[in-house]
């Protein structure tokens, strides 16, 4: 289980109502396998929840092969894309997708305002959640805040005509973020190396408590895994999900760069994660 | 180099000043400040205007048709809509299905 608080919750509140939930499990990397959502898939699934790009981790799930096997299967495909839309391509055509939810603030528009992408389908119906008025089609009721709006969809303007250029930006500073940290030992990397998108690096650091390293990294603002479980102290549980040891990942910071981030800061970053974990070793 | 220097992008980044510079003019006065939902005047018609326009830039990210955008207030509450509202709707169609009767 390695969903977004915002889809755990929410299932789990329905378990309560009674609505069956399979929960499942992703590979090591943090991704769900298309064959595990198809071994899991009973008769009367109703529908699949999953995120394309995980928060904590940056690595990206399959959505293409998943899609392709749940709409042949009749099954609805809803897909989390709040860190994916604007960092990799989306079509929610060639996806197969019949949800998607959307976040502005995750793509230098403001925060207070997402989309969800429901598909023109007879088989994609979703019932309003907010009454009162019957805006959006009667699925989203609400005076609609027009500056937000506004904000959201320049900022997904601007994501589409940087799709080309600012990955590979990025690209360039993750490659000199983790050479800056080769000359340190024991450092673990969690998530896909291979499928995830550049701006996210989650990293455990042996014999160094998150907690410490975050005090001690005073000119960073960094984090020990997603602002949206907060309010907790337990390890997190994407890195569980994913077999990493407790002790590990009480060790585990996740640092993301993106449009302002300078190769300057990159630099300086690394000198002060160097200097700290050393410090703090040498000290145990 | 402002400090502490911001490496948490996925947990929330800052507006572009561009976005900012737009959304400033949908606020007061002498912008479009009208609710988009006024279909009796032209600051209502303004405002829908441009929230269409919106709708159209967030669909062109992900290939979609403007009309399949649904507002909300953030990935969260989109998450709930899309998950409760799918099981809400199958909850009511069940109970809704026609019995037969035998005459």
């Amino acid at each position: 289980m390695i969903e977004h608080k915002a889809v755990v919750d929410t299932c789990k509140w329905l378990e309560q109502g009674g609505v069956e939930v399979t929960w499942l499990r992703p590979d090591r990397e943090g991704r769900i396998a298309p064959e595990v959502v198809a071994e899991s898939l009973r008769d009367e699934t109703a529908m699949v929840s999953l995120m394309m790009v995980n928060n904590e981790l940056g690595c990206v799930t399959d959505i293409a092969a998943i899609g392709a096997l749940l709409r042949q299967r009749g099954v609805l495909f809803h897909v989390d894309a709040a860190q994916a839309a604007g960092k990799l391509p989306v079509d929610v055509s060639a996806l197969n997708v019949d949800l998607l939810s959307l976040s502005a603030h995750k793509v230098y528009g403001p925060k207070g305002v997402g989309a969800l992408y429901v598909r023109r389908s007879p088989d994609a119906l979703v019932e309003a959640q907010m009454h009162g008025g019957g805006h959006e089609r009667g699925m989203r009721s609400g005076t609609l805040p027009t500056h937000q709006m506004v904000g959201m969809g320049k900022a997904f303007e601007m994501a589409r005509e940087s799709l080309d250029a600012e990955p590979a930006r990025l690209e360039e500073l993750r490659d000199m973020f983790l050479s800056g940290l080769e000359g340190l030992e024991g450092v673990h990397f969690n998530g896909s190396r291979e499928h995830r998108v550049p701006g996210i690096v989650n990293l455990s650091f042996e014999g160094v408590e998150a907690e410490s390293l975050m005090l001690g990294l005073r000119h960073l603002a960094v984090s020990s895994g997603s602002a949206c479980a907060s309010a907790t102290v337990e390890p997190s549980f994407v890195l569980r999900g994913i077999g990493v040891s407790d002790e590990l990942a009480h060790r585990a910071l996740r640092f993301s760069f993106g449009r302002f981030t300078s190769a300057e800061e990159i630099e300086f970053a690394c000198s002060q994660i160097v200097d700290v974990v050393t410090r703090l070793r040498a000290v145990r | 180099m402002k400090k502490p220097v911001y490496l948490d992008y996925a947990a929330t980044t800052p507006v572009d000043p561009a976005v900012a510079a737009d959304m400033m003019n949908f606020l007061t006065l002498d912008g479009v400040f009208g609710n988009p939902a006024s279909r009796t005047h032209g600051y209502g018609w303004q405002a829908e205007a441009a929230v269409e326009n919106a709708r159209r830039q967030v669909a062109e990210l992900i290939h979609a048709d403007p009309r399949e955008i649904v507002w909300t207030s953030g990935a969260t509450e989109s998450d709930n809509l899309a998950i409760k509202g799918v099981i809400g709707q199958r909850k009511r169609a069940a109970r809704q299905k026609p019995i037969s009767s035998r005459r």
